[in-house]
């Protein structure tokens, strides 16, 4: 099986570092881990990622406003998204879904099992 | 297994673990610096500033949503709490204080990192407050229920125990019954908790209580009673049940009638209540829905043209598979004819329209509990938790009928102990079945809900499985058994045997198209990974 590209954003580096941690070394993954998403969408493109991992909350540019910004794009729309959020409110999680995610992770995450909740989700997609 | 062929640098779970550890003893101070803005927003004078008041909660958030993965879920749920708390206008003070010194003292501690994969992932996170005035009840309870994943805090009186219950929002409460000077003062407990906005399900410890007790208790919210010496296996599972029933997304209904203005409503209705419908106006396609729904109930109409309820409901009860299923009739009529004759065709329940909202719901309800309670205890294999031979059979047979007409993807896995006689030959039986036991749980928590894990016979485990990679299937078979081994490193037992597993897997279409074909080419794989072991 060759090795899932993915893109993570999130504005915690604690966040990053136990995703890339998990995603790399566990997974086999390639990880590339932003503080923000102002270059979302042209690292989506020149890292050719397979799936896009997205921090909810975070100042500046919110999650949702890099989803949008990736789904404008005609050469990153047809990539999945996954957000990444630490609310477990279902009113939150139904927003996420009406916005057209491909899925939802609430933090934390188990490190141990990310890559295969993500994988899942991406199965499911097929 | 599959060790040697890992690239480079790649980590086991474990050492994941270790990592993260590492990482968290790095990433310490930034954390206790979090946690110590929160207190000095806590301390300064008068309400807070709004600008404030926005950092101090996208601090909490940061930490709730990371917390977690450094191995301090409890540090989660504080903080989690905090947020709520600093979200409110007028805020408890003193309470917030409280918590953030809760936050501080917990992440002094140590991370609980790997023990995940000792337990089922469901229950972990959840706290569960234990509140009985014997000790040794206590300690038992506690003892097991960290052993499953759950969070327990005890309590010995009911002002502790309602104290306790404010502090940490149980998500489930082992009660006793009676206590020292105060007869029921369970009663007063549920009473206390009553007013929760989340409540979480009660399990009583009872001694020789009456009927009336009882019952004050069950409307009082307690969902299950058992008899002292209550074993902690049976109140755990319990509330395992009860905590499942609430994350699962509900009952299934499928609901046919040929009229979809009373099927818009029926939805409507039940949905209301948190039931899925799955609607159907033409009763030909009948069977093809009911595979594809699977559903806890059905509801039919009777009068439909083509064919009548009454001739679903005979069809559906000679079918082995959906035998159990309860099936209610839904319909205009009442006549006593009629309603003799939905019984005779099968029917579990009649229901007349115009109906209560309610009834309908409650009667669903009701009919599909006693089932499901039934259907659990009768096709499970008591020992590993996985599905028995014929309960998997039936299952399998399903699954594979919608690979063939989806044309998805379909994998049917035999997995079984290397060398397991030696095993009971030289660590005993009793450490054998704890090997059972540890790799039935872990392959159901390496698996979805809807994959099918069985117990095929002895030290044979049989995973179907649908939508996965027949590669995705072996590496997730094969972190389970190591999981077994982490939990075997784990357990208190001295001398646990390490096990390593062979597999063989066959996939729809290549593989055959019934069970029975691709049983038998997935164990010719297992033969052929066998044989090689042993020559090589």
């Amino acid at each position: 099986m060759t090795s899932i590209r993915a893109l993570i954003i999130d504005d915690d580096a604690d966040i990053l570092r136990i995703a890339q941690l998990s995603l790399e070394r566990l997974a086999g993954w390639t990880v590339t881990a932003e503080l923000s998403g102002g270059n979302a969408v042209n690292l989506a493109i020149s890292k050719r990622v397979d799936v896009v991992i997205l921090d909810v909350q975070m100042p500046e540019l919110d999650g949702p406003t890099i989803f949008n910004m990736l789904r404008a794009n005609p050469d990153t729309a047809g990539i999945p998204v996954v957000m990444l959020t630490a609310s477990v409110q279902a009113a939150d999680h139904e927003r996420f879904v009406a916005l057209g995610a491909d899925g939802i992770l609430v933090k934390p995450f188990d490190p141990t099992r990310l890559a295969g909740q993500i994988e899942e989700i991406l199965d499911g997609l097929k | 297994m599959g060790i040697g062929n890992q690239p480079r640098g790649r980590m086991d779970p474990s050492e994941l673990n270790d990592a993260i550890r590492e990482l968290w003893t790095s990433e310490r101070p930034l954390i206790f610096e979090r946690i110590a803005s929160l207190s000095a927003a806590l301390s300064a004078d008068g309400d807070l500033e709004p600008e404030a008041r926005t950092e101090a909660l996208r601090v909490c958030h940061m930490l709730a949503g990371s917390l977690g993965s450094y191995g301090f879920p409890e540090g989660t749920r504080l903080a989690r709490q905090l947020e709520k708390g600093f979200q409110q206008t007028g805020f408890q003070y003193l309470d917030l204080l409280a918590l953030t010194e809760a936050l501080q003292s917990v992440v002094e501690g140590e991370p609980d990192l790997g023990r995940e994969e000792s337990t089922s992932s469901s229950n972990i996170q959840i706290p569960v407050l234990i509140l009985d005035d014997d000790k040794a009840i206590r300690d038992l309870m506690s003892l097991q229920a960290r052993a499953r994943g759950f969070l327990p805090t005890t309590a010995s009186t009911i002002e502790e125990g309602i104290e306790e219950a404010h502090r940490i929002t149980p998500g489930a409460v082992i009660l006793d019954f009676g206590f020292p000077g105060e007869e029921s003062g369970g009663i007063e407990f549920l009473k206390a908790i009553d007013k929760f906005e989340d409540k979480p399900p009660v399990v009583m410890l009872t001694g020789q209580h009456d009927f009336v007790s009882r019952l004050t208790a069950s409307r009082l919210g307690a969902i299950g009673f058992v008899q002292k010496p209550a074993s902690p296996a049976v109140v755990l599972d319990l509330i395992a049940e009860a905590i499942d029933r609430r994350k699962s997304p509900g009952l299934q209904v499928l609901a046919v009638d040929d009229d979809a203005d009373n099927l818009a409503a029926i939805k409507a209705i039940l949905e209301h209540d948190d039931i899925r419908v799955s609607t159907l106006d033409s009763p030909l396609n009948f069977w093809r829905r009911l595979e594809e729904v699977q559903p806890d109930v059905i509801l039919l109409d009777i009068a439909m043209p083509q064919v009548s309820g009454f001739d679903i409901c005979r069809t559906v009860r000679s079918d082995s598979r959906w035998s159990s299923t309860p099936i209610l009739f839904l319909s205009g009529r009442s006549d006593p004819d009629t309603i003799t004759a939905a019984f005779e065709a099968g029917a579990d329940d009649f229901i007349s329209k115009p109906f209560e909202r309610q009834e309908l719901v409650a009667r669903i309800r009701a009919r599909a509990q006693r089932v499901q309670g039934l259907r659990r205890t009768a096709s499970l294999d008591p020992l590993t938790g996985a599905v028995n031979r014929r309960a998997a059979t039936e299952l399998a047979e399903i699954l594979i009928r919608q690979a063939i007409r989806n044309g998805g993807p379909l994998s049917v896995a035999i997995t079984d102990i290397d060398k397991f006689k030696g095993i009971n030959d030289s660590y005993g039986h009793a450490a054998g079945d704890r090997v059972l036991a540890r790799l039935g749980g872990s392959l159901r928590a390496a698996f979805r809900a809807d994959d099918v894990i069985a117990r095929w016979g002895g030290d044979e485990f049989v995973v179907v499985t649908v939508g996965l990679d027949p590669v995705l299937v072996r590496k997730r078979i094969e972190s389970a058994v190591d999981a077994v081994n982490v939990q075997a490193a784990d357990s208190e037992q001295d001398d646990e045997p390490n096990i390593s597993c062979s597999t063989g897997i066959s996939a729809y279409p290549e593989g055959g198209d019934s069970l029975t074909t691709l049983i038998a080419s997935a164990d010719k794989r297992l033969y052929e990974v066998k044989s090689g072991r042993s020559r090589s």
